[in-house]
């Protein structure tokens, strides 16, 4: 086996690794559709008041999966279809809902999760979970929050805030 | 309601069956069918287990030119099962089972791993079992599951112990790990203490060890926070391969120690993946007094675009010929490899994929060993559920 045969291969691989990170054109990404505002919800036993926007990403994907009380983080989703979902992708996770499945199955067959994420078809009912279940995070809109549950600041900001980073630019009202 | 397929939990009482994943395969549609409505309670008791399944499997064709190495033909690939169950909040059971192609007309039935973890928070867990070792990044990550890889082969270096592969991919002991977050980044720690090798390469020693020397694995891998796409680490290896009293060359312990590192990154938002590894594992003979030093590398660049992901990777081993441990194998020969790929997501959960691979090799023959031009081509279409 030549060396510089074994460098010269490392170094195209090495270009053609450039090139595609930088030539390439970005995927389209959706654009969110909002005007609202919405809320991170978490369990109201859970001893955490406010999450950093890094922390919130860590957690709605799993990749942080006990909170500081030890409860283990369970993570209840809305379909890809809505609205709020879309908003998420592009917001919190910043990427596809296939790329975000597959993130998922990763992290099941890695055996750092024990399952996927439910998807959960109504608000009210995402409510009722997290509100039962002490390691649950869920994010709805703001205006669907009952006092059943608590609501995360996210960089010391709630929903109303000023700069609070899951609010939408347009004043169309979704579901 | 609590709904959609794959994502619903359903729960079970956990029994004890050699044919359980047998059972939980056939089960598995009713996980994708269960419902929870409104009104239900299921949260209310945490103590009850809850039992997921997940399948991976896949079929194909390839072709290797020469055809010393193997012939061209359409084939079953796999069908890898996993179940995982939890109790409580702190413990998961986890087991995967394969069923694979070996030969031309064989299928095996292989526990790839089963082990229970237990984890008081992300710092730390404890686990104990059967799982694949921290020497190749590629191997934690993917494991079987070959959907998720997005090529079809894997790197000489991630190959595993029954399909010609030089480097230990399987342990059976105790593990302990986890993430830490500290002002620069994540650290991500793993720590193992196994049965070592068995007297050939493809002895895992499931059930027992033939020596008492236990092998020793630590991985440290670094996410900065400042630039949290990339993540680069180390791992090591320190293990006593026993004698193989069968064979003339190999009446004396093999020390070994592999040392790794590994880098890769991972860009959401342009698609871009990039994944390398170095390896270098040294071969003490005490029967012979030799030292055999062996390095195995890969590269690859991949790029996401919609539903295509084109790839490219090149891969070497360049070994020390004659060790007495991989010879009898020819896991002492070098190879190198460019493969190049296109891979089609054509539905949520199924892929397909095919590549071309040139390069050149040893092969050994009747006459000795010689340098060959090596061609090889695959189509693979891998899906889970």
């Amino acid at each position: 086996m030549n060396p510089t045969s074994i460098s010269m291969r490392l170094l195209v691989s090495s270009l053609l690794l450039l090139a595609t990170a930088a030539f390439l054109p970005k995927p389209s990404v959706s654009t969110p559709v909002g005007g609202v505002e919405y809320a991170v919800i978490v369990n109201q036993k859970n001893n955490l008041d406010s999450v950093s926007v890094d922390d919130l990403k860590k957690y709605m994907k799993l990749e942080r999966r006990y909170w500081p009380d030890e409860h283990r983080v369970t993570l209840f989703q809305r379909s890809a279809k809505t609205d709020l979902q879309k908003f998420l992708l592009d917001k919190v996770y910043g990427q596809s809902e296939k790329s975000l499945r597959k993130h998922f199955v990763s992290q099941m067959n890695r055996g750092r999760i024990g399952a996927l994420p439910s998807v959960v078809k109504k608000s009210g009912t995402v409510v009722r979970l997290v509100s039962k279940k002490p390691g649950a995070i869920a994010v709805v809109l703001a205006s669907e929050v009952t006092d059943q549950v608590k609501v995360l600041a996210i960089d010391g900001k709630k929903p109303g805030e000023e700069g609070y980073f899951l609010q939408s630019l347009s004043n169309k009202t979704l579901q | 309601m609590v709904e959609e397929g794959g994502n619903s939990p359903i729960t079970m009482k956990l029994t004890k069956t050699p044919l359980l994943p047998f059972v939980f395969a056939f089960l598995a549609p009713i996980s994708f069918a269960a419902q929870f409505e409104d009104g239900d309670d299921f949260y209310d008791d945490l103590e009850v287990p809850e039992l997921h399944f997940r399948v991976f499997g896949d079929l194909g064709a390839s072709y290797e030119n020469p055809d010393s190495l193997s012939n061209g033909g359409f084939g079953f690939g796999s069908l890898d099962f996993i179940v995982t169950g939890t109790m409580g909040e702190h413990l998961l059971f986890f087991s995967e089972t394969l069923i694979e192609g070996a030969g031309e007309d064989s299928i095996g039935l292989d526990q790839e791993r089963a082990w229970a973890m237990w984890s008081m928070s992300d710092e730390f867990y404890l686990k104990m079992g059967m799982d694949h070792t921290v020497v190749s990044l590629w191997n934690r990550t993917y494991h079987h599951g070959k959907w998720l890889e997005t090529t079809i082969s894997r790197p000489f270096l991630a190959t595993f112990e029954d399909d010609g592969g030089a480097l230990p991919m399987h342990y059976v002991g105790l593990e302990t790990g986890g993430l830490w977050q500290t002002t620069g980044g994540e650290l991500d720690w793993t720590a193992i203490l196994s049965n070592g090798r068995g007297p050939d390469v493809d002895n895992r020693q499931r059930v027992g060890d033939s020596n008492d020397s236990k092998a020793v694995a630590l991985s440290l891998a670094f996410t900065p926070a400042s630039f949290d796409a990339l993540t680069f680490g180390v791992s090591g290896h320190m293990d006593l391969i026993p004698p193989d009293l069968s064979d003339a060359a190999r009446l004396g312990n093999i020390s070994e120690s592999i040392l790794g590192l590994f880098a890769t990154y991972e860009c959401a938002e342009t698609g871009a993946e990039w994944i390398g590894e170095w390896s270098t594992v040294t071969h003490d003979d005490a029967a012979s007094g030799t030292t055999y030093d062996h390095n195995l590398a890969y590269l690859q660049v991949e790029r996401s675009i919609e539903n295509w992901t084109p790839y490219t990777r090149f891969d070497m081993k360049n070994m020390d010929m004659g060790d007495p441990y991989f010879s009898p194998l020819n896991q002492d020969l070098d190879r190198w490899q460019q493969t190049i790929g296109l891979r089609k997501e054509i539905a949520d959960g199924a892929a397909l994929k095919f590549e071309v691979g040139f390069g050149r090799g040893e092969v050994r023959g009747i006459g000795g060993v010689q340098t060959d031009d090596i061609i090889t081509a695959a189509l693979q279409l891998s899906w889970t559920f």
